[in-house]
């Protein structure tokens, strides 16, 4: 499984991405999110785990992005956003784009690696 | 004759009693009888024409001690016969606004502007160089006339002022008639610094005395030979007087208790939308050390580095606590929740911690206490009720730890009962009674307004408050709350 991972939060990211390995992913770990959408342009993931606040940019931004390239279904099926927003505004908006969803912190961190090792 | 030389003459002869004739009326008999007596020569038409209405502005103004009567008696003038309109804006220095008398119609309109507005005409007048202005091309807004006007700008020690004429027609001002409004503007000028003060005064005059009569409680003042007194009707709790509308007079909240409600309300506001950025920003180092540690737990780790690891993971865990437990005491929601009373004051304990080192505390509960009630409220209650425990302590035995705060819960039927007991300094009799009042406090840095809180948080929650001072020293305050389970 082909997985890429967008946040900026080193601790969080290279946590991430040894824990995927760990689990048989093939994983790329970008901070930015213009360079974010630049390697989803150029290649082909199954899974983008990203952030909502990026330094440069917003997760909402990188799905927009997306779209381009990737059918709505196609983009809701392929993104897991995770954030430590919990208002109403930024829940209903993740909604409207049918993406799962996960909070930070993670209460339990096999379980959140399960979900996004799950096949599409 | 150098003309300030005649208006000289003539402002002696007015002012000089004994040289008044005897009929009061100053008709252009004597006026020309003066100028003969001046030995001005009779050419000069034009002086003539300009000292008559010098004088005729003399009168009018001597006769009016009121500001807003001058847009009127600028009509009045016989020069300006023709002119149907006009307008004053009156801009005190360093104010935001500005006011307006347009005189139209035999009606005074009095209105305010803001500043922005004022100088933007005010920047148009004195940038012409014609000084031949149409409302219809330039659109100013904030002037009521219409069509071609006069307009010329006061500037004098404390307010800068615009005076605007116009016929309201389709035709400029004559020449006769430019001519005429700006050596009137220049006469005018002295006196009109002198009339805004005087209205101002006025003005202020009327606010201070509807604030004085709208205070809920009745009082007599004397000064001088003056009596002030109010009546001291009661209003509802919840009204407050707006003086404001369009002055930039100070409004004055007179109803304390809403006051403190307003004051409190914007502070937890804010203190809220601080404690958001905090919290996230904290929470994502806080979340990468937790999973940091996880990544670095390995089976074939030392037992020294499993305990440091293990300890590190308690410390985040507690970090992020109590971030989450100060956003409870901000949080702005109105809903109520059931909460565990105890867990809920240990956790509300733990953000007290600098204040209360050295405090013994003691929590006695016998059973599980579920209270239906708004989080952040009882939060904020037991925060202030510990603190002030302790401040009470800490006055009694500043350099000793023999400080101690006993609570006490229990349940009495569907009421929790809460008792928050300190051995600190207690509570004197007289201030027993005023200790929840808004803005009292005894505290040199006080704001008065934390039992004033407590006690309107209480209220809502449809639960009572009450204080004792303890026999052996120190006071408790005990608290009661519905929908107890």
């Amino acid at each position: 499984m082909n997985i890429l991972i967008i946040e900026d939060e080193p601790l969080i990211r290279k946590s991430l991405v040894k824990l995927l390995e760990r689990a048989g992913a093939t994983t790329t770990a970008e901070a930015l999110g213009e360079k974010a959408l630049d390697k989803i342009r150029n290649n082909s993931y199954d899974r983008i785990v990203c952030d909502l606040m990026l330094s440069d940019i917003t997760g909402f931004d990188i799905i927009e992005g997306s779209k381009v390239y990737y059918t709505a279904e196609k983009v809701s099926a392929m993104f897991i956003i995770i954030t430590a927003y919990s208002s109403e505004q930024v829940l209903e908006r993740a909604k409207s784009y049918g993406c799962k969803l996960i909070q930070k912190p993670f209460d339990n961190i096999t379980d959140v690696i399960e979900q996004i090792m799950e096949p599409i | 004759m150098q003309e300030y030389e005649v208006q000289r003459r003539i402002r002696n002869y007015f002012t000089e009693p004994q040289d008044v004739p005897e009929t009061p009326s100053y008709t252009i008999k004597s006026y020309l009888s003066l100028l003969s007596s001046l030995k001005i020569s009779a050419d000069s038409i034009k002086m003539q024409r300009r000292i008559k209405k010098y004088c005729e502005l003399q009168k009018s103004l001597s006769n009016c001690h009121d500001l807003l009567r001058i847009p009127e008696l600028i009509l009045q003038q016989s020069s300006f016969n023709n002119f149907q309109s006009c307008q004053i804006l009156i801009h005190k220095k360093g104010g935001q606004v500005v006011k307006s008398l347009f005189f139209h119609q035999n009606h005074l309109q009095d209105s305010s502007l803001p500043v922005a507005i004022f100088n933007k005409i005010s920047l148009t007048i004195k940038k012409s160089k014609n000084k031949r202005f149409d409302q219809g091309n330039l659109d100013l807004h904030g002037l009521e006339i219409l069509g071609p006007f006069l307009a010329q700008v006061l500037d004098s020690e404390k307010y800068n002022s615009i005076i605007v004429i116009s016929h309201n027609g389709f035709l400029p001002p004559s020449h006769e008639e430019e001519d005429d409004f700006y050596h009137f503007i220049n006469k005018l000028s002295p006196f009109l610094s002198d009339l805004i003060y005087q209205n101002e005064i006025k003005d202020r005059n009327s606010i201070a005395n509807q604030i004085i009569n709208n205070i809920p409680f009745a009082f007599q003042v004397n000064k001088d030979e003056k009596i002030i007194h109010n009546s001291g009707k009661r209003e509802p709790y919840d009204t407050h007087y707006d003086l404001s509308n369009n002055h930039e007079y100070r409004t004055e909240k007179l109803n304390l208790k809403s006051s403190s409600q307003h004051y409190h309300t914007e502070r937890v506001h804010l203190l809220g939308e601080l404690l958001n950025t905090l919290k996230h920003e904290l929470m994502n180092p806080l979340f990468g050390l937790n999973l940091g540690i996880q990544m670095l737990e390995a089976p074939e780790n030392e037992e020294d580095t499993k305990l440091f690891l293990d300890e590190m993971l308690l410390s985040v865990s507690r970090s992020q606590n109590i971030l989450n437990n100060f956003s409870t005491l901000y949080n702005d929601t109105n809903h109520s929740e059931h909460i565990n009373i105890e867990q809920l004051i240990s956790e509300v304990i733990t953000l007290t911690k600098s204040e209360t080192k050295h405090i013994k505390k003691n929590i006695t509960i016998s059973e599980e206490i579920i209270v239906k009630i708004n989080k952040t409220s009882l939060s904020q209650i037991i925060f202030n009720m510990i603190v002030n425990a302790a401040q009470s302590i800490k006055h009694k035995y500043p350099n000793d730890s023999y400080g101690l705060i006993n609570i006490d819960i229990y349940r009495e039927k569907n009421e929790c009962i809460i008792c928050i007991s300190d051995n600190g300094t207690g509570i004197k009799e007289d201030i027993l009674k005023k200790i929840f009042t808004p803005f009292f406090t005894t505290k040199e840095h006080g704001t008065g307004l934390g039992l004033t809180i407590c006690q309107s948080l209480i209220n809502k929650s449809n639960g009572a408050i009450t204080i004792v001072n303890n026999k052996n020293g120190g006071a408790t305050f005990e608290i009661r709350l519905k929908d107890c389970k």
